[in-house]
């Protein structure tokens, strides 16, 4: 795959691709599938089931990309909602559901050795980012997993955490600060 | 060769061109073309505009409206009442209270509080799947053929009225595996509220039939 350097945001992309546009879909695709693989196989434990779920997730994404409202929560952020869905449906099912695929009349892609080292080679990157989440002190690790990959609101935050609104945004940005700083000294 | 995530790629490009094919370019617009008037007719323009207007005949009031104009009026009139009907229908369903209410605990669990047993099973249901609660709300009616099969009762119960408050857990100890779990609510012949919990393998029922006052289900694991 040769990246391809789109300056058109994500928001842009999608909204593109609802218009006609099959390429942008394309871009918006290799820009998160590293980041969405890493989620899944940190969730998972499992390359070939994460890259499978990844499939599924980007059909339903691109089934999903009319609905979607730019301006809203940052696209990342509804792609991964997808995501946890998916894993949450298929955890309830006992296997991969391949719902969205079937309706785009999608084939269902295998996976060989070589595919599957290149999935770790994509989440490389991104495994470090959530492994450094795992470090996190717990109440700032729950409040950014929450934030960051549920897409929880803040007030549901603060419900789950037991906290206030307000302590909870403060997990949130503690969280995210010690997550930067540490990469920064990674870099 | 192509490996999976650009093979990936490929395929939902062309599922993105089959699901949203790129429109046509629109046409340009009409441009309205301007005719620069000549001094003449704007002369006679400006004459027209100062000019008194013939008087207009004093509308008749037995004119009866036909054609065109007719229709526009009806069409108007029954937009209105449209519009109206959906705005009462709109404050109606918004003053109304919701069917169900859900909260998510910080250990993991939901409580439920039912208020209108019609309404709120099937999207109750839809909730439990999409939060991945291995559990399920069945009707008991009285029409229902559905007499329990493999189903063990838990609890029976005769419930005061609603609302109907409960907590979920997820995890669930006394669920066997492969059951799923769930909680059959109806009204009596005499107007009670009739409850059970219980558990059974897939799939299951989509209704209990209410044999006996206070009872949803004879067989018993």
């Amino acid at each position: 795959m040769s990246p391809i350097v789109d300056a058109r945001g994500d928001d842009e992309l999608l909204v593109a691709t609802a218009g006609g546009d099959a390429d942008a879909f394309a871009r918006f695709y290799e820009r998160h599938i590293g980041l969405v693989l890493s989620v899944l196989v940190h969730r998972t434990g499992s390359c070939e089931l994460a890259a499978d779920l990844a499939g599924e997730t980007f059909a339903a994404a691109l089934l999903g990309c009319g609905r979607f409202r730019p301006g809203g929560a940052p696209a990342a952020a509804w792609l991964l909602g997808i995501a946890q869905n998916k894993l949450r449906e298929s955890a309830r099912r006992q296997r991969v559901v391949d719902q969205a695929r079937r309706r785009l009349a999608m084939p269902i892609l295998a996976l060989d050795d070589e595919d599957l080292l290149r999935v770790e080679e994509l989440v490389g990157d991104h495994a470090r980012v959530l492994t450094l989440l795992d470090e996190l002190p717990a109440p700032q690790r729950d409040a950014v997993r929450a934030r960051v990959l549920d897409d929880a609101e803040y007030h549901e935050l603060a419900t789950r955490l037991g906290c206030s609104e307000q302590v909870a945004r403060q997990h949130v940005s503690r969280g995210l600060r010690r997550l930067r700083a540490q990469l920064q000294e990674d870099a | 060769m192509t490996d999976y995530i650009t093979s990936l790629q490929q395929t939902l490009r062309e599922a993105a061109a089959r699901e949203y094919p790129a429109r046509p370019p629109s046409p340009e617009p009409k441009r309205r073309v301007l005719r620069k008037a000549t001094p003449t007719e704007l002369d006679a323009q400006s004459t027209q505009r100062f000019m008194p207007k013939p008087r207009r005949a004093a509308p008749r009031f037995t004119r009866v409206v036909r054609g065109p104009l007719a229709l526009t009026a009806a069409a108007v009139m029954l937009t209105a009442a449209v519009a109206t009907t959906v705005v009462l229908l709109l404050g109606a369903t918004a003053t109304t209270p919701a069917a169900y209410a859900l909260t998510k605990n910080s250990d993991g669990s939901v409580t439920v509080s039912v208020r209108n047993l019609q309404t709120a099973i099937r999207p109750l249901n839809r909730r439990f799947a999409a939060l991945g609660i291995p559990e399920r709300i069945i009707p008991i009616t009285k029409a229902c053929t559905h007499l329990g099969g493999a189903v063990y009762a838990i609890k029976q119960s005769q419930l005061t009225n609603l609302p109907w408050t409960f907590t979920v857990r997820k995890s669930r100890k006394w669920l066997a595996p492969g059951d799923t779990g769930f909680m059959a609510i109806g009204r009596s012949d005499r107007g009670q509220l009739l409850y059970s919990q219980g558990a059974m393998k897939p799939p299951l029922p989509t209704c209990f039939k209410n044999i006996a006052t206070g009872s949803t289900d004879s067989t018993k694991r």
